[in-house]
């Protein structure tokens, strides 16, 4: 009989958790392909699958960790990260919707980049460093292909070329500054420019996040 | 005659470039072909995946390259082959002369605090196959410049772990997580714990405040080396070696006695910190 009871109750429970999780993803869903009256949907730019584009204007987004997607669209918000694009969507969204978003985010499948020439000097930079001049192996924070290593190092693997180049641009001018620790800015001081081609050329060849 | 001398000492004193840009030693870059070859490979992977590519050696989730940078081979992270030309060796801890090979089973007994493998084991054959062809060409019995932690000026303050506390959560915890028990990813450590069960016992080096605080100062935080002042290096070396981690495998059975033989200074063994007995735990 008690048993009956607290079996009725927690059907009822799941069902309620359920149907709060399907929302919240069906919010996460539809703010991301269709956006809503005055901000635009984020497929727009950042494709269907999250997968990025137009050269690497915009970045590959999907299958990116939670952790990091929620920091960079608070960094967004309270301006630690710059940009002309990006502040106004978020400055539109409530932070539910944002953790709606961020779930979304993260759980799309990793779609497989442009197929990018593997490159030996990137490879080198990727997983020994350049320590004679002070710089890590992006792989030694990164992870090992670029998986990343959550919750505070984002993967990188299959992220488009342009992306990573504007962004070692942007760090190195200090444009870019919400890096703990200015570790990036660090890396980014310390590349000449066509070792960056490189090791950008290397981690979009690596093909799937995650 | 004597005048004549000295001039020709100091102009040959002066044709000699100043310490910091005489030309250090770099070690090979390309595997030899072959077994020899196939060895010095298989010491390699050993040195940057311990935990797994000699499981059966150590308890502990640390790699050799945690301490020695990129492969063994980084300047002032105690680089292979600086230490290779140097060997045998009087070690004050085993206070008797020991060889290559015993000097790399007391990284197994203490820093992996692990379990030793036999001289002529492949773990030992294998690693020391990789650290003399690193240390191929270096003039044996010199001491190379680049060699080991450079040392740390005395500290003005006294090493404070309270003071290390807080900059262990200011720039350290981002990588070695805010308990130091390291960032795990996929089963591997991408970065160390830093005490506790899982990393060095307080046999190794690294257990002394003073080695700590030479390797911190030019390594850590990591990418971003010789960034801490000497105090801060002190200070963070503090707050780490005042924590719990593995007993000393020369543990007498007493932490007093323990203390007494092996710990006398230098570190916190058998010192109470922040409530805790340190050396009490297994
Ligand atoms: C008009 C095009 C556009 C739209 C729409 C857009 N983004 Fe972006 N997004 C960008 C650009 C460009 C960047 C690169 C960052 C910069 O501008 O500095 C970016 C960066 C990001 C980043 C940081 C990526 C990284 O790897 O650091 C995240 C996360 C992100 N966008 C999420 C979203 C979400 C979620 C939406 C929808 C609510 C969205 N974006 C809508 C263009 C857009
Ligand atoms: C010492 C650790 C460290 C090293 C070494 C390192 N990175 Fe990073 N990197 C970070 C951190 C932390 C972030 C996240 C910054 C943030 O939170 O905004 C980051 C961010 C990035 C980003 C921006 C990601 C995005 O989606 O916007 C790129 C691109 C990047 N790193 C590439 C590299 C490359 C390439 C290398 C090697 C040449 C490298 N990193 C080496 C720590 C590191």
């Amino acid at each position: 009989m008690a048993a009956g009871w607290i079996k009725g109750v927690m059907v009822i429970m799941i069902a309620i958790l359920t149907a709060v999780d399907c929302r919240a993803e069906v919010t996460g869903r539809l703010l991301f392909e269709r956006g809503m009256p005055g901000m635009r949907a984020c497929a727009d730019c950042h494709g269907k699958d999250g997968a990025g584009g137009n050269d690497g204007r915009y970045p590959k987004i999907g299958g990116q960790f939670d952790a990091y997607l929620a920091k960079q669209l608070e960094d967004f918000r309270s301006g630690a990260r710059h940009s002309l694009v990006m502040t106004p969507i978020v400055g539109r969204l409530s932070p539910g919707q944002i953790r709606s978003l961020v779930a979304y985010v993260a759980a799309l499948e990793p779609v497989p980049a442009p197929t990018a020439e593997g490159d030996a000097l990137g490879r080198e930079l990727a997983t020994h460093g350049k320590w004679s001049a002070g710089v890590a192996p992006c792989d030694k924070c990164h992870g090992s292909g670029g998986a990343g290593v959550p919750p505070h190092f984002p993967a990188l693997a299959g992220q488009r070329i342009g992306y990573t180049m504007w962004m070692f641009e942007a760090f190195r001018s200090g444009a870019r500054r919400n890096d703990p620790l200015g570790l990036m800015q660090h890396v980014a001081k310390h590349l000449s420019e066509s070792e960056v081609a490189a090791v950008a050329r290397h981690y979009q060849a690596q093909g799937q996040g995650r | 005659m004597r005048r004549a001398w000295s001039a020709l000492l100091i102009a040959i004193g002066s044709a000699v470039p100043a310490l910091g840009d005489e030309p250090e030693f770099q070690p090979p870059v390309e595997h030899p072909p072959g077994p020899f070859g196939e060895m010095v490979a298989k010491g390699e992977r050993i040195f940057t995946d311990t935990p797994v590519a000699a499981a059966d050696y150590v308890r502990g989730r640390l790699t050799c390259e945690n301490c020695h940078l990129d492969r063994g081979r980084r300047r002032n992270s105690s680089p292979m082959w600086a230490a290779v030309p140097i060997y045998p060796q009087y070690s004050s801890r085993s206070r008797q002369v020991v060889s290559l090979g015993q000097r790399i089973q007391d990284c197994f007994r203490y820093s992996m605090n692990g379990k030793v493998p036999e001289l002529g084991s492949e773990v030992v054959i294998a690693l020391e196959t990789y650290l003399s062809w690193l240390s191929r060409g270096a003039p044996i019995g010199a001491k190379l410049p680049g060699r080991g932690y450079p040392m740390l000026a005395d500290a003005d303050l006294d090493p404070s772990p309270a003071r290390g506390h807080r900059l262990f959560a200011e720039k350290c915890a981002l990588c070695h997580g805010s308990d130091g028990q390291g960032t795990r990813r996929d089963g591997r450590y991408a970065f160390p714990p830093l005490w506790g069960p899982l990393s060095y016992n307080w046999g190794a080096g690294m257990a002394r405040v003073e080695n700590a605080g030479r390797f911190i100062k030019t390594n850590m935080p990591f990418g971003l080396g010789d960034s801490l002042t000497d105090q801060e290096a002190w200070d963070v070396a503090a707050y780490i070696d005042s924590r719990p981690r593995p007993q000393d495998p020369r543990f007498t059975g007493s932490v007093a006695e323990t203390k007494e033989k092996y710990h006398r200074d230098g570190d916190y063994y058998g010192q109470v910190v922040d409530g805790v007995l340190l050396g009490d735990s297994p």
